[in-house]
């Protein structure tokens, strides 16, 4: 493509070539594994001090979790339904978060079992005492007795979850095939583990277009299995934790932002791995610079629907839906939590992100993803905590010691998972031919980057 | 016509300028005709209006609690048809997308005919028209300031700031493309045409300002397509009726604006491509997009509708799953499937590739989900209205021939100047299409000379 510099060709070797001795830094296990530790520690502290709340953390970490995975796999759906150029180099990283979703899922699974009881107010075996005690907004509609119902709620749960698995499983084996297959072809044998098993037989172009064929085929189910999924587990999950309180935007607004959440994370990876990933002669300013900007518009985006849900339900002042709101914005003990979660998701990387330079450059593009992360974070335990923890006072150690314990331990598995995963497949989706600049963008970095001169 | 992701290109700027500008001031018989049945439209619909100040808003059907009836569905509509000139021209310049080159002028200007013609209705829908002033802010004697706490007040300024940046937006990328029917007209033309091109000359340093004024306003429009109809969705979702009490109302609104401004994209271009014979400039490459645009749309509202209903049942809010209940299944219940089948199932064809190629297909589903997208206003108005919180006051509603003739009126006043439009001025983009085409080198000349 460029006249100077390696050609395509010779940097698609380097990246199959790097594949062969990678495995994950020491640092980023031993942190991990810290994290991990920090995660036990803090369940240890929070069980014994408040299973109210940590049962809460424990929902809305998963929660998270279960966000993050996903929402950087739709970030890969995303790019192969526009069959964008420009991004094809986080392609593999966005799909290697969905080894997350089968730990996430095990750890809802343990939430299903152990810890309705204790954040559900609609539980009939509520541990936290009369529900109709909170009535109007404890006890469950009676006629969503049946929609409530643990077994067919718990079931649900796990189901939506483990659906979009499936769907994922499918279009990742399509996408990861052809690419080790190639990488196969050039290193004289499989390198990839168990990851092999999705190697095709035949030659990797033409794996890639069978591949790329059916992975298109699946666009649409793999789009509306999300929104419709999500939006199912948003509603279940989250917002049944106030059984009165609905908003039919909440279950967008939490598919939206997931996937906002996956895009951060992935920015995150590339930057902070890019040595280890062997990105170098991949990730250009202009692939963080246009990272940047999605990120913008989904931060701009996670704005406009918070809004949009906050601004009727403000005007009309309805008893059944100011209660889920006002908790959360006018209780001194989670107003300023509320203000945070504001500043780290919406205010503080909308102002960043309206530099282009900054976009551009690696560490403050770190810092930002980092604030995105940890607001979306915030966020989904604001969502859940104030309905389960009932105290009139802020419990900061638990914050600090379990909830963001639990942060960091799963950090720590979503580390060493996506280590493991980009440590045996090509960091780069090689066998696809959009992995090179499309001609058109090649002559706008050009044009840019005559005007950046300027 | 080509369906390839590389369109057939004119080979100079030559050929573009006089492809486009041909015909210009040449008004064809068919033309001419349509001109005429959109004049007589919109005087039938003048006519119209003119009882109705006469005798006064009962000539329309409003039947109470039903007070707002297919003005609001009509002007609901045509902001939405508004949305997505600016999304095409805009949002994907601002994407650099290359297919919105052939269609983005026309889209514009369809942006800036269809918000005139929603402007029209705050007009129309009142009694008293001539006071239609007190919807702005002036200075008076009793210090009398409208209600700014109504979202219909919001609306004002949210639609006339959209206008005015939309119809700047649209002038501003004329300019250059002016400068070029100046440059090849004679006489009066030249002068009126050279007025217009506000001294244009295609020099580096206009060119340098252009691209900078033009990334500006781009810029400047992109957000005003999600505030605007978010402003309008509010002129419902802030009332406790129920129905239109909903937090989702912002995006879904949006999406369907966007939906039903490219379907009209594509019902009015896709003609017009074959009667100009402009298969050059606007293809089914340029359609194919367009689609895919309302297949996604498509599905957020299928999406959205869904939505409303399953929370509407989640709820077990009684009014709010009551006026769902009866939306599919009472007095307009036709309305809501037909809505149904034209936003959520007429599109599905498109998935299929040799559908979304086929004109006639394109041409067809584009009708359906115009037609779709009215009604879908017209489910959420009327209905809602028609069956509110008590039983005793639950009623009907059916517009009379006024409010028809004034409906039929504005899609008139809409067809007059957008056929205005295709003869005064490029309706293709020529400054925009030469960016696709080989610079006018030595080199270029050769190649197209020995060709």
């Amino acid at each position: 493509m460029s006249s100077h510099g390696p050609s395509f060709e010779d940097k698609v070797a380097a990246s199959i070539d790097a594949v062969k001795d990678r495995s994950l830094p020491g640092m980023a296990r031993n942190l991990a594994f810290a994290g991990i530790a920090w995660g036990v520690a803090g369940l240890g502290y929070g069980f014994m001090t408040s299973p109210e709340w940590t049962w809460g953390a424990w929902l809305a970490t998963s929660f998270f979790f279960l966000c993050m995975g996903q929402g950087a796999v739709m970030f890969a759906v995303i790019l192969h339904g526009t069959k964008a150029h420009w991004g094809r180099p986080l392609k593999r990283i966005a799909e290697s978060f969905a080894v997350v979703l089968p730990i996430a899922w095990l750890a809802l699974l343990v939430f299903l079992i152990f810890g309705t009881d204790t954040v559900y107010s609609w539980s009939p075996a509520y541990t936290q005492g009369d529900p109709t005690a909170l009535a109007p907004h404890g006890q469950a509609p009676a006629a969503k007795e049946f929609w409530l119902a643990k077994g067919f709620f718990e079931a649900r749960q796990l189901g939506y979850v483990a659906l979009m698995m499936l769907l994922d499983f499918l279009f990742i084996r399509n996408s990861i095939g052809p690419d080790l297959k190639a990488a196969a072809d050039r290193l004289g044998g499989p390198v990839a583990g168990w990851w092999s098993t999705f190697m095709p037989s035949g030659d990797a172009a033409e794996a890639f277009k069978s591949g790329d064929y059916r992975n298109e085929a699946m666009l649409p189910v793999m789009g509306f299995g999300y929104a419709i999924l999500w939006s199912l587990l948003a509603f279940d999950l989250i917002m049944s934790v106030d059984p009165w309180w609905f908003s039919n935007m909440f279950g967008g607004w939490i598919f939206m932002s997931s996937i906002l959440l996956g895009m951060a994370s992935i920015g995150f990876t590339a930057v902070v791995g890019k040595d280890w990933l062997d990105l170098g002669p991949w990730l250009k300013p202009h692939v963080t610079h246009d990272l940047g900007k999605l990120i913008l518009a989904g931060t701009m985006f996670w704005g406009y629907t918070l809004f949009a849900q906050i601004l009727p339900i403000y005007y009309t002042n309805v008893p059944e839906e100011t209660n889920f709101l006002l908790v959360r914005l006018m209780l001194p003990q989670w107003a300023w939590y509320s203000q945070l979660v504001a500043v780290l998701v919406f205010l503080a990387p909308f102002t960043m992100l309206l530099s282009r330079g900054l976009k551009k450059m690696h560490r403050p593009f770190v810092a930002l993803t980092c604030l995105t992360i940890t607001g979306l974070f915030l966020e989904r335990s604001l969502l859940v905590l104030p309905s389960t923890y009932l105290e009139d006072t802020f419990p900061t150690v638990l914050f600090l010691v379990t909830s963001f314990g639990l942060f960091a331990g799963g950090l720590g598995v979503t580390v060493l998972a996506v280590g493991s995963f980009l440590s045996k497949v090509p960091s780069v989706p090689v066998a696809d031919p959009r992995l090179d600049e499309h001609p058109w963008e090649g002559h706008i970095h050009a044009f840019d980057a005559s005007h950046a001169a300027k | 016509m080509q369906g390839t992701e590389n369109p057939n290109r004119p080979a100079t700027f030559g050929e573009a300028n006089r492809d486009i500008i041909r015909v210009l001031l040449k008004p064809s018989m068919g033309w001419a005709a349509l001109f005429a049945i959109s004049t007589a439209a919109m005087i039938y619909g003048g006519w119209c209006w003119y009882l109705q100040l006469v005798y006064g808003l009962g000539v329309g059907g409003y039947n109470p609690p039903v007070m707002w009836g297919i003005y609001i569905v009509t002007f609901v509509f045509w902001v939405g048809i508004g949305h997505a000139g600016t999304l095409i021209s805009a949002i994907l310049f601002l994407v650099r997308s290359k297919w919105r080159t052939g269609v983005y002028r026309a889209s514009e200007a369809m942006t800036v005919f269809a918000v005139m013609t929603a402007l029209l209705f705050p007009v129309l829908h009142l009694g008293r028209a001539w006071q239609v002033y007190w919807f702005f802010p002036y200075p008076n004697q009793r210090y009398l300031w409208m209600n700014f706490k109504s979202p219909l007040m919001w609306d004002v300024f949210a639609i006339s700031t959209y206008f005015t940046v939309s119809a700047v937006f649209f002038f501003v990328g004329l300019v250059p493309d002016i400068a070029v029917v100046r440059d090849h007209s004679t006489g009066l033309v030249k002068k009126i045409y050279g007025v217009l091109a506000l001294g244009w000359h295609g020099t580096m340093r206009q060119w340098h300002h252009y691209m900078a004024a033009y990334g500006f306003f781009a810029a400047l429009a992109a957000p005003l397509v999600l505030s605007v109809h978010s402003v309008v969705s509010w002129d419902f979702a802030m009332a406790i009726t129920a129905g239109w009490h909903s937090t989702i109302f912002p995006p879904y609104f949006v999406a369907g604006a966007i939906f039903s401004g490219c379907a009209m994209v594509i019902t009015l271009m896709l003609p017009l491509s074959y009667a100009y014979n402009w298969e050059k400039y606007l293809n089914l490459w340029h359609f194919e997009q367009l689609a895919k645009m309302c297949l996604l749309t498509s599905g957020i509202l299928t999406y959205a509708y869904g939505t409303e209903y399953f929370v509407g049942w989640y709820s077990q809010n009684p009014y709010e799953w009551g006026i769902f209940y009866w939306r599919a299944t009472g007095e307009y219940a036709w309305a809501f499937w037909l809505m149904v089948f034209c936003n959520c199932v007429a599109p599905l064809p498109w998935y299929i590739r040799s559908m979304r190629t086929n004109p006639a297909v394109l041409f067809i589903i584009s009708i359906f989900v115009n037609i779709g997208m009215w009604f879908e206003r017209f489910n959420i108005v009327v209905s809602s209205l028609a069956h509110q919180f008590d039983p005793a006051v639950w009623t009907s509603y059916w517009p009379s021939e006024i409010e028809w003739g004034v409906m039929i009126g504005s899609f008139g006043w809409f067809g007059f100047w957008f056929l205005l439009f295709l003869q005064v001025l490029p309706a293709v983009a020529i400054a925009e299409i030469k960016e696709l085409i080989q610079p006018p080198t030595k080199a270029a000349l050769g190649a197209v000379e020995a060709k």
